[in-house]
């Protein structure tokens, strides 16, 4: 049987005249990566505060592990592991010292696991936090956030400023908690890094939920542009606008380019650009802005 | 509970030992000229008499009619302790500040208020911090005359009056720090009023104090300040004024009332 682990009903959040966040509802199913995707100033970072009880919603409630968070927020908070977007640490304490310090909050041992983890960061646990590169306090941000074998994770934007190498470490970090049974909810704007290892999605704009999907639904209904250079010759166009799920096509200095569906027909796709000498072939991940637009039908 | 508040206090601690010790140098040094004070007190006093009675009550907010510089406790007063009392005032001011709407801007709030703590405990954390760099800091006033005046046959003040005098001032300057709580709890984080208000409130009362008893009008709103109601040198040579101490306490218990309250109702960081 599948618990909410996490539960958003009808939440509404306002900065005075502005709505944050409007009338928001969806679930978190325990043991599932949850990924929570907009653009800058969608609302994700509102959501999440709200859930953290930083700030109060002007409408509806947010249920976690089903405690009201206005009710016991530290009963929650002692469950659940938190990374902040804009992540300011201490800096007159080495990484040890903080998670030494973050055990006696939340009473339980922390420092052997912070060490496996900073081991697979890359991070030395005794160097001061002063003077750290944003990418190395966001590691020790992440140690602290999953030291204490949480049930929920709640991590706003948690790969700013982590090198591709780490990016990856993070992933199968999250990977692992997802193996264990817990939770993971993840903000991000970056459709690449929740496809990677979100099972479900939701979607906000403007504070309002446009969709929550499996991952996989929204990756077939998604699409990328391809790229293509041709050999001394200028880029032909006929045929491909006669493949289904092809659309788009345009040429920009000797340069073929074309929007390519999930579900295009990409093996006629693939033996049509095999007909000509391929000098360069590339694909670009779409704009969120331009998923979204895809999602209503509308014309980029 | 205990994390938080060694915490704060750790976090502070460079600050609180490097102004015990200046407080305690600048103390010891200021008693060093009060043989001379003594020795010419008639000469210095009749001086002091020719100057505007606002510029005596910069110094010295009691009775003006009581005023002389050989009395040690008015010499420590006017020398030193009202000095002492306006910087730690500040500095108090400024470490609410730091640990309240500066730490909400910073996102060090968000930090704190992410572990299981209430923010009961994070501003009950910071209220003991205030404290414990005001007993600090009034210790290092006490000390060094209680160390000095064996070594000096013309400066005495009885260890306990000397005690009762200048921790009273614990009072005032929780007044201070209460008001600025409850200040930063009022206001948004966005705003920058709460900091501008508090010490604007703490240099303007100690300013305008000085001019009460030659303007009417300031005179009548004078009890809306903080100075009018610590004087170490009158505690130490008149005793103790409850009602005053009264007063201190139940305005501070007040103010952090409704930051406590507020705090809790709080949007962090908006």
């Amino acid at each position: 049987m599948t618990h909410t682990v996490v539960s958003i009903n009808n939440l509404t959040c306002r900065y005075g005249d502005f709505t944050a966040v409007k009338d928001l509802s969806f679930e978190v199913n325990q043991g599932e990566i949850f990924g929570f995707l907009g653009p800058n100033g969608a609302g994700k970072t509102t959501t999440l505060r709200t859930m953290m009880d930083f700030i109060r919603p002007d409408g509806g409630s947010i249920e976690v592990f089903g405690i009201d968070t206005r009710a016991e927020p530290e009963a929650i908070k002692a469950r659940v592991g938190f990374l902040s977007s804009e992540l300011v640490l201490w800096e007159n304490w080495n990484g040890e010292q903080y998670i030494r310090w973050l055990e006696k909050v939340r009473h339980k041992p922390m420092l052997e696991e912070a060490q496996r983890l900073a081991q697979l960061l890359d991070f030395e646990m005794k160097r001061s936090l002063q003077g750290m590169s944003t990418g190395m306090k966001r590691k020790i941000g992440v140690i602290a956030a999953l030291a204490h074998k949480p049930e929920l994770l709640i991590l706003d934007e948690p790969s700013i400023g982590l090198d591709p190498l780490m990016q990856q470490v993070f992933e199968e970090l999250m990977i692992e908690v997802r193996e264990e049974g817990r939770t993971v909810l993840l903000s991000s704007h970056d459709l690449s890094e929740v496809e990677a290892i979100c099972d479900r999605v939701a979607i906000i704009r403007e504070g309002e939920l446009q969709t929550v999907e499996n991952v996989a639904n929204l990756t077939r209904l998604a699409f990328r542009w391809m790229n293509l250079t041709f050999k001394d010759e200028a880029a032909p166009i006929e045929g491909f606008d006669r493949i289904n799920g092809v659309t788009d096509i345009s040429t920009e200095n000797g340069e073929l380019r074309m929007r390519v569906s999930g579900d295009a027909d990409m093996d006629t796709l693939i033996k049509h650009i095999a007909q000509y000498p391929v000098k360069d072939l590339q694909f670009d991940h779409p704009t969120l802005e331009e998923i979204f637009l895809t999602y209503y039908g509308r014309e980029a | 509970m205990q994390p938080l508040m060694r915490k704060f206090v750790r976090d502070s601690r460079k600050t609180l030992i490097w102004t015990a010790i200046g407080v305690g140098v600048y103390v010891a040094m200021i008693m060093s000229f009060f043989p001379t004070i003594a020795e010419q007190g008639d000469q210095f006093n009749e001086i002091l008499e020719t100057y505007p009675e606002e510029i005596i009550a910069t110094f010295y907010s009691g009775d003006i009619a009581d005023f002389k510089i050989d009395d040690p406790a008015i010499f420590l007063q006017t020398e030193a302790v009202i000095w002492i009392i306006l910087i730690m005032g500040g500095m108090i001011t400024q470490q609410v500040l730091g640990g309240t709407i500066n730490a909400e801007r910073e996102n060090k709030m968000d930090l704190l208020l992410s572990l299981p703590v209430s923010r009961r405990e994070v501003l009950l954390g910071r209220v003991v911090n205030s404290a414990v760099f005001s007993l600090v800091g009034l210790t290092a006033i006490f000390l060094p005359v209680v160390l000095v005046q064996p070594f000096m046959e013309s400066f005495h003040i009885a260890p306990d009056k000397l005690a009762l005098g200048i921790y009273t001032g614990f009072f005032l300057l929780m007044v201070q720090a209460s008001l600025t709580f409850a200040l930063t709890s009022i206001s948004p984080s966005h705003t920058r009023w709460a900091g501008p208000l508090a010490f604007t409130y703490f240099f303007g009362a100690y300013l305008l104090m000085a001019f009460a008893p030659s303007i009417d009008w300031i005179d009548t709103i004078s009890p809306l300040f903080i100075f009018k109601y610590y004087n170490m040198a009158e505690i130490i040579n008149n005793g103790l004024e409850m009602t005053d101490v009264l007063v201190m306490a139940v305005v501070s218990v007040a103010l952090l009332g409704v930051a406590f309250w507020r705090f809790e109702k709080k949007e962090i960081a908006v």
